[in-house]
């Protein structure tokens, strides 16, 4: 298991950091995840930095080198889809060849998963909003864990991703 | 509680009815047309995706009544048992984010009985009872800033609960390059199909260029609209195994969605980048483009059979 450093393509924040924190930027209006009780991710395979300054990049076209000399068979993503479930192409690069796999970032306020695409990651009973009057909105709001099963043992050296400013990646995990 | 962001609030209650009566929705949700009407005087432009409203298609299909009364008195209507959609303003709407802060449209279903009534909204995801006070409270303020509706829905005959995917592919085809199918609208300049893409695109471009971001923040309904519509086609196609259909629209869907977001964006910030929408606009162009063809390359084939 490799946990992909992509703290440097981060360029959106979606966790509040503190109770009456004001920073959440997943959409465009202020609204994302309450702070999440303490050591919620710690046991789980993905880095999730809920409490740095930015915690997830809004996809642009982003390529993340992969540094790892291991083969590996399949990629995890923890990501959402903002608006809605989006149908988007991941781009696997290897030396000397690219492979297209499609995938579905599931709609963010999916509380529950009818499909084998994407599993639930972790759920929020409620939303942070800076557009609302409380600061809250009670909706469910999820992080899904989306698994791209390679075709075959790869020794990835990118991934690229969608320009599609809907799509939300916050992990990267290689198995 | 159905919850699907393809549907705005009032179609997901479409869509619950139909499921109650064991109609699969995604059969209903299917056309993806375009229209746009610049107004002639300054009020806002709309965009139509398909020539009718739901109450055509629902009785055409599948025999159900669409009754609808406007403003009618709340309070004799929920003296007796019942289940009606409703549209009041949800700036009334306590139960919701949108209270207080916007007035706005909004659906969601009442059911009367014994003296209670039981309130289901999907789109804010609220199901619960509420005294008839608080009904007939929000219904009256409502009225103060438009008109609220009562729709009753009644099955009335037996129809078929499908419709053939020629005759679906057909009218997709139509209401993307027949202007005669949607109807004009007094001091409305009506452009279809491709047209009125280019011509929403011309007007977009044109605001930006005059930072008249209220004209674009009105128009990102009508976009999220027709971006809607090209995932319930593509999901309609999927249901019928056309997966070339379905890819196209769901590009078609994607490209949309990321149009709805870079202008939501600049209207927030107001500021855009011209270079990257009219970019964005230039291939949505060509997609709807490519789209209208393959429509008609497969009604070509699929009528050709039904004439086999």
């Amino acid at each position: 298991m490799i946990k992909v450093n992509i703290k440097n393509q981060f360029n959106n924040k979606a966790f509040q950091c503190s109770e009456d924190g004001k920073e959440v930027t997943l959409t465009p209006l202020g609204s994302g995840f309450p702070l999440p009780s303490a050591n919620t991710f710690e046991k789980s395979n993905y880095d999730i930095h809920y409490a740095d300054d930015l915690d997830n990049f809004e996809c642009k076209g982003n390529i993340v080198d992969i540094h790892c000399s291991d083969s590996v068979s399949v990629v995890r993503l923890i990501a959402l889809g903002l608006y809605g479930d989006y149908h988007e192409s991941v781009v696997i690069g290897e030396d000397n060849k690219t492979t297209e796999y499609k995938v579905t970032f599931p709609f963010m306020h999916r509380t529950s998963l009818s499909e084998k695409e994407a599993k639930l990651f972790y759920t929020s009973e409620y939303v942070v909003s800076q557009s609302s009057l409380s600061g809250v909105v009670k909706q469910g709001i999820s992080l899904f864990e989306i698994e791209i099963n390679l075709y075959q043992q790869t020794k990835i050296s990118f991934i690229k991703f969608p320009r599609h400013l809907g799509v939300h990646i916050f992990a990267i995990t290689l198995f | 509680m159905l919850q699907e962001p393809q549907l705005n609030c009032f179609e997901v209650l479409i869509a619950e009815k139909l499921i109650e009566l064991n109609i699969d929705y995604k059969n209903f949700f299917w056309r993806a047309g375009l229209n746009y009407y610049k107004s002639q005087n300054n009020e806002k432009n709309i965009v139509n995706v398909q020539p009718y409203y739901y109450d055509y298609y629902l009785n055409k299909y599948f025999g159900i009544q669409f009754i609808e009364t406007i403003n009618p008195p709340i309070e004799e209507i929920i003296r007796d048992q019942g289940e009606y959609l409703i549209k009041l303003d949800y700036f009334y709407l306590n139960y919701c984010h949108m209270f207080q802060k916007n007035h706005h449209v909004h659906a969601l279903i009442i059911k009367v009985k014994k003296n209670m009534i039981f309130v289901q909204d999907n789109y804010f995801n609220y199901q619960d009872e509420v005294e008839p006070e608080l009904l007939i409270s929000w219904w009256n303020q409502s009225q103060k800033h438009l008109n609220c509706k009562l729709i009753d829905l009644k099955k009335a005959k037996h129809t078929s609960k499908t419709i053939s995917t020629v005759d679906a592919i057909a009218d997709n085809l139509k209401i993307m390059t027949e202007a005669a199918q949607y109807e004009n609208y007094e001091n409305y300049l009506s452009y279809c199909g491709l047209s009125g893409l280019k011509e929403m695109t011309t007007d977009i471009v044109s605001a930006i260029r005059e930072r008249n971001f209220i004209a674009i923040d009105f128009l990102l309904e009508e976009i999220d609209k027709i971006c809607r519509s090209r995932k319930q086609a593509a999901d309609f196609f999927r249901l019928r195994k056309r997966q070339n259909l379905e890819n196209e629209y769901l590009n078609s869907y994607s490209k949309w969605s990321n149009i709805f977001l870079t202008l939501m964006k600049a209207v927030i910030a107001e500021k855009a980048n011209l270079k990257d929408i009219e970019k964005q606009f230039k291939e949505i162009v060509h997609l709807e483009s490519a789209i209208i063809d393959m429509l008609q390359k497969e009604f070509d084939i699929l009528d050709s059979k039904v004439r086999d």
